[in-house]
């Protein structure tokens, strides 16, 4: 009996309730999750908030400050930073969540394979899962989206190749092991389908760590597209992506601060709040000693 | 214990296999022809032929790749498409400015990250609890490149203390070459104006690469601390009479520093590839700069070969990470438990 | 020193948990008294707080959560509440030694015995590294450990339960304290090991004319070991008094039950386990704190029962005694 434990707090009572309810039990998650709906609603309604178009040029209003008009300025061809920046949140956004929602997806079905079937199947994709997981993440990722060709698209599938291993490893420690299970064994000889018990026993098991691991990594992709971006990698100019917007805006740092900064603190927010959002959902879920 | 080495030299076997094929593979069948590159855009076929027969490119595949897969193994890592230079001689040139920024900043994020993470788990609550979190937070947030900028903008553009480029100010020669790190070289060689100069250089880089760093390693330390510091053998300690410092370091800190150490093995990841944005940002000449200007051209064999050094890197970084932590663990070394 | 001091002194303590919720009270008015030299036994079951009382004695709980509401502890005729952390650290290993429960987490896995002991001795003694390692090498033999020259070198992974809690006892002599807190130091132990234990700890009081609280749950090993017995009930000490007092005749009709429990080779009987289940530490109402559960309880228990002397150092917390005692005085 550690001394902690004899100090444990008592229980909240009832630990349900909703799961909203529980996030935001914690204030700091609480405003996190707020700031986080309020940036995807903003995403979304895009067209409706942003007072000007992302690509309408303006040379008559080139680098100008921030003013009435344009609350964070403009750029070197005109356009409204603000809008692009609103505009921008779609990019970062909805890209991250479907390279997050692709990674895990062909992450489980590949780890589930390869713990299932064994074999060469086990061989192949594992140490394909090692080759990727022996290298650092963001250099590799330059690597695959320079080798493919600087596009949105193909920086996403960089970025969604390079998270792929850890989704697999989950779930292939997860499927050796129910693969073990007396049941699992006693289905097979009764013929029953593979997907089906993949479906049933491996995936119900694995859910929070998937949900753990999914809410950390979407800030961590916003960040390696703005990054991919920043190098010329990712979106190319004139989309309004944040990164590449800063690939062209940080020429003008000194003189014109607002337009490099601003649009840096738009993925600084954002990031940070996907971060703390993760941190309360793995809080919640898997409870450790953090606290 | 050799198991580990052995596994760790097997995995680089079996990457740089894969980075050579996939490197060969992209050379040749990716859209934009070097060869065309090289000619220019006026060249005639007969031209772009000559060239191509030139750099072997008409050859069978499979000869290709073994010929590539010989000069790989010693240690040619193909021609540099804009410099015309061996890739490995470039990247050789631009090593030591990168090892220059790449050790400090780590250096910084562990002499400041330790002690922090020590007082966060300590003083529970505290100030510096709140600190570490909120450090910890912003840099696992925080794009590097943006966070170079701001560091220049203000420390370079409003209050001009320290310069935002280059190794150097354009006025003052390097030291002599040793070893081609003028922190090192510099008061080896007594060029101390230089050296003072390097050193002004290197602060912006370096804090700005060593803040994720520093945050990652805040974040997994206080954790681990937390956690190490409500364990019973401290409590024993405690009960024991020993002074608050040789609980904290020897019993605390000694057994913390365990799972830590393989979480820092990973972020070297992050480091390096801090480092070639904060090199970009910085117009820090070194290969993560390299790369981002081959990465413009299109210059393939450069690209594959910075990231076949890089691989390797890592992987021996991780090598030795996991024989510090050999050694840190008695259990792995002495065969278990009774 | 003068000789009259008690070993320990634990002068009418209450103590409660500072939640985020409110203060949770753990221990009331608690009173415990050891001479120098005496072994005494606390036995209450988990949750009465007997692990607490052990902690508090050295100032082991975490201090931002625990609030000393009366009472004090002091130790040689050393205050405990009004010591530093500084006079605490230093009467820690000096003049108090803990026995923990677990052995098994009790060791620093990353160093070996010898190099945990050589801390403590250096701290308490000094010395020179060869000094320090015959030091500690003497300890472990004091603690009966075999071959302790090779165990010195030894982890505690590579070492078994019963060993490692050797290693806590020699950790614990290393200052010489003058009172030995040992807090279920068996109850994680094989039954044959148990036993070994139990010796070694009375030896090591006697050749030390240290002085012991040994806390447990279990009635029978503290009756085999103390001399003295208190009584705790959730929080509060419900009987006092000399080993054979207690079990020959039992007050507190809680003490009736626990030795009524106590599986007996010269007479066959059920296992008589006490119905009900400690009171709530949140949720303590007024009167007796055993009432509840009490198969004797009459309308007086719904006041606080004082504390009655029965005979010479017997005392209970009854009114059942208070009616008798009041029948005798007619």
């Amino acid at each position: 009996m550690s001394a902690t434990t004899l100090v444990a707090r008592p229980s909240l009572g009832r630990r349900s309730g909703t799961l909203l309810r529980r996030l935001t039990a914690n204030r700091v998650t609480g405003c996190a999750l707020v700031v986080v709906a309020l940036l995807v609603l903003m995403a979304v309604l895009a067209p409706l908030i942003a007072p000007y178009s992302p690509t309408t040029v303006d040379l008559t209003h080139r680098l100008e400050g921030l003013s009435g008009a344009h609350p964070l300025g403009t750029d070197e061809v005109g356009r409204d930073i603000l809008s692009r920046l609103i505009y921008g949140a779609r990019i970062s956004i909805g890209v991250s969540v479907l390279v997050v929602a692709a990674a895990a997806l062909v992450g489980m079905v590949l780890g589930a394979l390869a713990g299932y079937f064994r074999g060469w199947t086990d061989h192949v994709i594992m140490r394909a899962v090692d080759v990727i997981l022996s290298f650092p993440s963001l250099i590799l990722a330059i690597a695959l989206a320079a080798a493919l060709g600087p596009s949105l698209a193909n920086a996403a599938l960089a970025i969604a190749i390079v998270k792929v291993p850890v989704y697999a490893r989950l779930a292939y420690g997860e499927t050796l092991r129910v693969r073990q299970q007396l049941y699992v064994r006693a289905a097979r000889t009764y013929g029953i389908g593979s997907g089906w018990i993949i479906r049933k026993h491996v995936l119900p098991n694995i859910r929070s760590s998937i949900i753990v691991q999914t809410t950390l990594d979407l800030g961590d992709v916003i960040l390696l597209i703005a990054t991919l971006g920043f190098l010329g990698l990712g979106a190319q100019p004139p989309s309004p992506e944040w990164g590449s917007m800063i690939s062209t805006g940080w020429h003008y740092l000194i003189d014109q601060w607002w337009y490099p900064t601003f649009t840096g603190l738009a993925i600084f927010v954002t990031v940070m709040s996907f971060n703390l959002l993760g941190d309360g959902v793995s809080d919640l879920l898997e409870p450790t000693s953090r606290d | 214990m050799l198991k580990v080495v052995w596994q760790r030299l097997l995995m680089l076997v079996l990457v740089l296999a894969c980075v050579s094929i996939a490197t060969f593979l992209m050379a040749r069948v990716v859209p934009g022809d070097p060869a065309q590159v090289i000619a220019g855009p006026h060249a005639s076929h007969a031209t772009v032929e000559a060239i191509r027969h030139q750099l072997g490119m008409d050859r069978p595949l499979l000869v290709q790749y073994a010929d590539y897969m010989n000069g790989l193994l010693h240690g040619d890592l193909g021609t540099s498409i804009t410099t015309r230079h061996p890739v490995s001689d470039d990247l050789l040139a631009y090593f030591p400015a990168t090892l220059e920024l790449v050790f400090y900043a780590f250096l910084v994020a562990l002499v400041v990250g330790i002690p922090l993470a020590i007082l966060a788990a300590v003083k529970r609550n505290s100030v510096w609890d709140y600190a570490a979190r909120v450090v910890s937070l912003a840099g696992l947030s925080m794009p590097t490149f943006w966070f170079g900028l701001v560091l220049i903008l203000v420390l370079y553009g409003k209050f001009g203390v320290l310069p935002a480029s280059g190794r150097l100010s354009a006025d003052l020669p390097p030291p002599p070459h040793l070893t081609g790190l003028y922190t090192v070289d510099g008061p080896l060689t007594g060029y101390w104006a230089s050296f003072v100069d390097a050193v002004q250089h290197l602060i912006l880089p370096v804090l700005a690469l060593a803040y994720v760093q520093l945050a990652i390693v805040v974040r997994q330390l206080r954790a681990s601390m937390i956690s190490v510091l409500a364990t019973d053998y401290v409590r024993t300690a405690r009960a024991a009479g020993l002074s608050e410092w040789t609980v904290i370091i020897r019993f605390g800190l000694r057994n913390a520093l365990v799972p830590v150490l393989t979480i820092v093995g990973i972020s070297f990841g992050a480091l390096l590839g801090g480092a070639v944005v904060t090199e970009t940002v910085f117009g820090w000449p070194g290969m993560g700069n390299y790369v981002v200007q081959s990465i413009e051209s299109l210059d393939f064999p450069a690209i594959m070969g910075f990231t076949i050094v890089i691989a390797v890197a890592y992987v021996l970084i991780n090598l030795v990470v996991d024989l510090i932590n050999i050694a840190l663990n008695p259990e792995i070394r002495r065969g278990g438990a009774s | 020193m003068p000789d009259n001091t008690l070993a320990l002194d634990v002068q009418d303590l209450s103590l409660s948990f500072q939640s985020r919720t409110g203060r949770i009270p753990v221990l009331r008015n608690v009173s415990i008294d050891i001479e120098p030299g005496e072994i005494v036994g606390l036995v209450g079951e988990s949750g009465s707080g007997k692990s607490v009382m052990s902690l508090q004695v050295a100032r082991l709980l975490p201090e931002d959560a625990v609030v000393v509401e009366s009472g004090d502890v002091t130790v040689n005729g050393i205050s405990t509440r009004a010591a530093t952390r500084r006079q605490m650290t230093r009467l820690r290993g000096s003049e108090i030694g803990f026995i923990f429960q677990e052995p098994m987490t009790a060791l620093s896995p990353t160093m070996t015995v010898g190099k945990q002991l050589g801390l403590a001795i250096r701290r308490h003694r000094g010395g020179s590294r060869a000094e320090v390692r015959r030091q500690a090498i003497a300890a472990l033999d004091e603690v009966r450990i075999k071959n302790p020259d090779v165990v010195v070198d030894q982890y505690p992974f590579e070492l078994s339960g019963g060993m490692r809690q050797r290693v806590v006892i020699a950790l614990a002599m290393v200052g010489n304290p003058s009172l030995l807190i040992a807090d279920e130091p068996t109850t994680a132990l094989d039954v044959t090991v148990q036993d070994e234990i139990l010796k070694l700890i009375r030896q090591l009081a006697q050749d030390h004319g240290m002085s012991v609280l040994f806390v447990s749950h279990d009635l029978a090993v503290v009756s085999n070991l103390c001399q003295r017995v208190f009584v705790l009930y959730a929080g509060e000490i419900i009987e006092r008094g000399a080993t054979r007092q207690i079990i020959d005749a039992p007050a507190h009709p809680y003490t009736q039950a626990l030795v009524g429990a106590l599986p007996r080779l010269d007479e066959a009987r059920e296992l008589n386990p006490i119905p009900g289940e400690p009171p709530d530490p949140r949720a303590v109402e007024d009167g007796c704190v055993f009432a509840p559960r009490c198969p004797h309880r009459f309308e007086p228990c719904d006041l606080k029962p004082p504390t009655l002397d029965l005979e010479a150092g017997h005392r209970a917390a009854c009114w059942l005694h208070a009616r008798e005692e009041a029948h005798d005085a007619r």
